[in-house]
């Protein structure tokens, strides 16, 4: 059963990392897809639109971090190998469904805000500031979900 | 920590001495233009005079120099090589010269001269380009049908008898086109057909019949699917010679251009350093004589309006003292109506932070600076979401070169400093956490000798004991929160609006005291004593908010309600403190990328052969990746937290930006007469 509990706790990973790397690659999309629009008026854009288009992108991160946690945490990112049994396993990906779950939509919900914020600085590019604080509001849930898993993992005893 | 206190100052100019007093003003670059139609603006003192340009025509000629420098830069900048690439200019100290010496280059340059040049050269590489263009349409229209025999005059005019007509065809239906065709001219016309390959879908036809039957083949060539395209009448020949023509010609104007284009070079190298600097001096007299025209004049004299500092203006007075019995100078306090314009005045080492203040909007004239108030935070907020020593000096080492690199100056140096402060903030959290690129010292061999000195620093491990850390983040949070709260209550009490801050903020911070005290004391902290003074705190901030939060309200039941709904507030300000939350996970999330970037370089290193340059890509490529991102991710939370949970406490934007008269140049430095003055 020991095995079923390893693969438990990889599924964890593989989720946190596929659904917030899913939602920022749909957010970074649509980031994107707003700011080419705006490099077509205006080139010189392109730095101000990178940044934006890079701030959904996190999620992504997040997310390949927990799955990293978590699999570090059963041992098999190199160490001394780990017994884990089934509760352990399943404890491990719960843990990793904030980010997971949060990561997602969060990630497409900042995307709309940052193609948003884009279409904003093609106007008034002196308000650059408040572009970038308005995704980054989206973020604070990402934040949170991603807290919430590094301490749901790092309270599960193996 | 203050909002500059301003005067609304008054200016009578003779008009022998009023070149003379607004170039003086703008070398001191401390005076806003109250413009005539301003709500600041008192009436002039003169009647209603209006106002009339001082020296007619001038103005116009100036605008049209300034547009023609706009139009060389715009076409000639692009195809100039920068001394020292792009970012030399944009950030490395700008050239200086003196006014004297932009005047001379003014008086010795024809710019109407290089202008039309330059309009003359940019027209007709435009239109060799649309040649070209043109000429790839036909080239690519007479492709599929160069083996015609014919000459093309036949399908662009025909004769008095014959005509032919040229189209597209759906490959499919080639053998459909010749049999409806030959059934209705037969055997009096002539039909070609374009070889195709089996991939393409349509196929080029000519057709060539008598005049007479022109409806008759239209409609029947339509029917199977023809489509006519007109031949384009310049082309006369066989089109295998018309082929040969027009590659020649495409082949020459390549040539005209290359060649245009070489000369717009030589154009640029020569004429855009001028240009730059005729284009600085240009913008500084436009200013002068916007300001100029500003004033409302009499026969005489001119009566200018501006905003100055109030501990400018002895500054003023000194400058001014050349024209002295010319010039008038009056000052006054602005009134309760004015809308006087904003300048920040902060204590030295808070400058660096008040682009933040700006980001967000200024205060308004009677409101709070809160830079000074928000930069100890910030500094402490950004070194714990980076939180990594190591990051912290890549960051540092990278600003300091910049800053040494390039003379910056502005808000652009301001930005930089603020970073480099980040950086150090983050190297001492870095230390005190124990995190350097991560976990590096520990997994890599080499550091071995330095592991017992970074362990002597650390006094906390976030990623071992991540719920002390929290403690300390929502614990900042708490301070900062009854910080803004405190500060709302004195500005409150400043002016004199007791209710609001005894009430309002009086009953807020009770509470909120109150139930930490009561918190604490019920984890064991203090004893009775706290939990009494806790309870009755809370108690007495409770009755404050349910007695006075529905004041505004009629009516005795509608005060009550409104008071204990306002209660429910307590809520968002749990949600305030929570927030703070992020500065340990973005620190954790720092820490454990670069963690990950250490693990995967270990990992590959053990690949044969190819392992060690693996590890060197991860190791470099990881850690700058990283740095990028939580960098910016750092900087944005930490403002956040100041923008959305420390501003709304206290803070209302709303001001306007002092916005002075001054020598305002983007490609050089202006020094000498005139134009020195201790500026702000």
């Amino acid at each position: 059963m020991d095995q079923l509990g390893i693969m438990l706790a990889v599924l964890g990973a593989a989720l946190a990392a596929g659904f917030s790397g899913s939602g920022s690659a749909i957010g970074v999309g649509i980031a994107g897809e707003s700011g080419a629009g705006i490099m077509t008026e205006d080139p010189g854009k392109f730095g101000l639109v990178l940044l934006l288009q890079a701030l959904p992108g996190t999620q992504g991160i997040y997310g390949l971090l927990t799955a990293f946690f978590a699999i570090l945490k059963v041992g098999l990112l190199g160490g001394a190998v780990v017994s884990v049994n089934v509760w352990q396993g399943l404890g491990v990906l719960f843990a990793c469904l904030p980010i997971a779950i949060a990561g997602y939509y969060s990630a497409i919900a900042q995307g709309k805000t940052s193609a948003a914020s884009i279409q904003m600085i093609a106007k008034r590019p002196e308000e650059t500031g408040k572009a970038v604080i308005l995704p980054a509001m989206v973020e604070t849930y990402a934040v949170l979900a991603l807290l919430m898993s590094i301490i749901l993992l790092n309270s599960i005893q193996i | 920590m203050a909002v500059t206190k301003v005067k609304k100052v008054r200016i009578v100019s003779h008009h022998d001495s009023l070149d003379t007093t607004i170039a003086a003003l703008q070398g001191l670059g401390c005076c806003e233009i109250i413009p005539p139609d301003g709500e600041s603006r008192p009436e002039g003192g003169l009647g209603s005079t209006t106002p009339e340009r001082i020296k007619p025509g001038r103005s116009s000629e100036l605008e049209t120099c300034i547009s023609d420098c706009r139009f060389l830069l715009r076409f000639l900048e692009p195809l100039y090589a920068e001394k020292g690439g792009t970012l030399e200019r944009l950030l490395g100290p700008k050239p200086p010269v003196t006014l004297t010496e932009l005047a001379s280059l003014r008086a010795r340059t024809d710019l109407p001269a290089l202008s039309s040049k330059a309009r003359n050269l940019e027209r007709s590489i435009s239109e060799m380009r649309s040649e070209t263009g043109q000429i790839a349409n036909q080239l690519h229209l007479l492709e599929p049908i160069k083996e015609l025999g014919l000459p093309l005059w036949v399908i662009t005019r025909g004769t008095e008898k014959v005509m032919g007509v040229m189209g597209s065809i759906p490959t499919g239906r080639k053998a459909s086109l010749a049999e409806h065709f030959s059934s209705v001219v037969n055997g009096e016309g002539e039909l070609f057909l374009s070889s195709s390959t089996a991939k393409e879908t349509e196929a080029m036809a000519v057709l060539i019949f008598p005049r007479v039957f022109e409806q008759e083949v239209m409609e029947s060539a339509a029917k199977a699917g023809f489509s006519r395209i007109d031949c384009p009448p310049v082309l006369e020949e066989k089109p295998a010679k018309e082929i040969e023509r027009l590659a020649k010609r495409r082949g020459e104007l390549a040539e005209e251009i290359a060649s245009a284009e070489d000369e717009a070079s030589r154009m640029a190298t020569e004429v855009v350093p001028v240009v730059r600097n005729l284009s600085d001096y240009l913008a500084v007299l436009a200013a002068r004589n916007e300001a100029g025209d500003s004033g409302v004049s009499s026969e005489k004299v001119s009566v200018l309006w501006f905003w100055i500092p109030a501990g400018k203006i002895k500054d003023v007075e000194k400058a001014l003292e050349p024209c002295k019995g010319l010039v008038d100078i009056y000052s006054e306090d602005p009134s309760p109506e004015d809308n006087p314009p904003i300048l920040l005045e902060n204590p030295r080492w808070a400058i660096p932070f008040s682009p933040l203040t700006k980001l967000y909007g200024m205060p308004s004239y009677s409101g709070i600076d809160p830079t000074v108030l928000m930069a100890p935070f910030f500094f402490l907020f950004f070194g714990m979401c980076l939180g990594d020593g190591g990051y912290g000096l890549v960051l540092g080492a990278f600003l300091l070169y910049a800053l040494l690199r390039y003379r910056l100056s502005g808000d652009t140096k301001n930005f930089f400093v603020l970073l480099l402060l980040g950086s150090i903030s983050t190297v001492l959290v870095g230390a005190l956490t124990g995190s350097w690129l991560g976990d590096m010292i520990d997994v890599f061999g080499i550091f071995a000798p330095i592991k017992s000195l970074k362990d002597s620093l650390v006094l906390i491990k976030p990623m071992d004991d991540p719920i002390t850390f929290l403690a300390i983040a929502l614990g900042l949070g708490v301070v900062q929160i009854l910080f803004g709260i405190l500060i709302a209550f004195w500005d409150a009490f400043r002016k004199g609006d007791m209710m609001g801050a005894f009430a309002d903020q009086g009953g807020w911070l009770a509470l909120l005291v109150g139930f930490l005290l009561w918190g604490a004391s019920s984890l064991g902290v203090g004893g009775g004593a706290t939990l009494f003074s806790g309870k009755a705190l809370a108690a007495v901030g409770a009755l404050t908010l349910v007695a006075t939060q529905g004041r505004d309200k009629p009516g005795v039941i509608r005060k009550v309600v409104s008071g204990v709904l306002s209660l429910y507030n307590v809520t968002s300000y749990l949600g305030d403190v929570l927030s703070y939350s992020r500065l340990l996970a973005l620190g954790l999330a720092t820490s454990a990328i670069a963690m990950i970037g250490n693990t995967l370089t270990i990992l590959v290193s053990g690949i044969p052969y190819v392992g060690w340059v693996l590890a060197f890509l991860i190791f470099f490529g990881g850690h700058l990746f990283s740095v990028v991102v939580n960098v910016l991710g750092s900087f944005i939370h930490s403002l956040r937290l100041q923008y959305v949970e420390f501003f709304s406490k206290f803070y209302s934007a709303g001001g306007r930006a002092f916005n002075p008269l001054r020598v305002a140049t983007k490609f050089t430095r202006i020094t000498g007469q005139g134009v020195e003055g201790p500026g702000l």
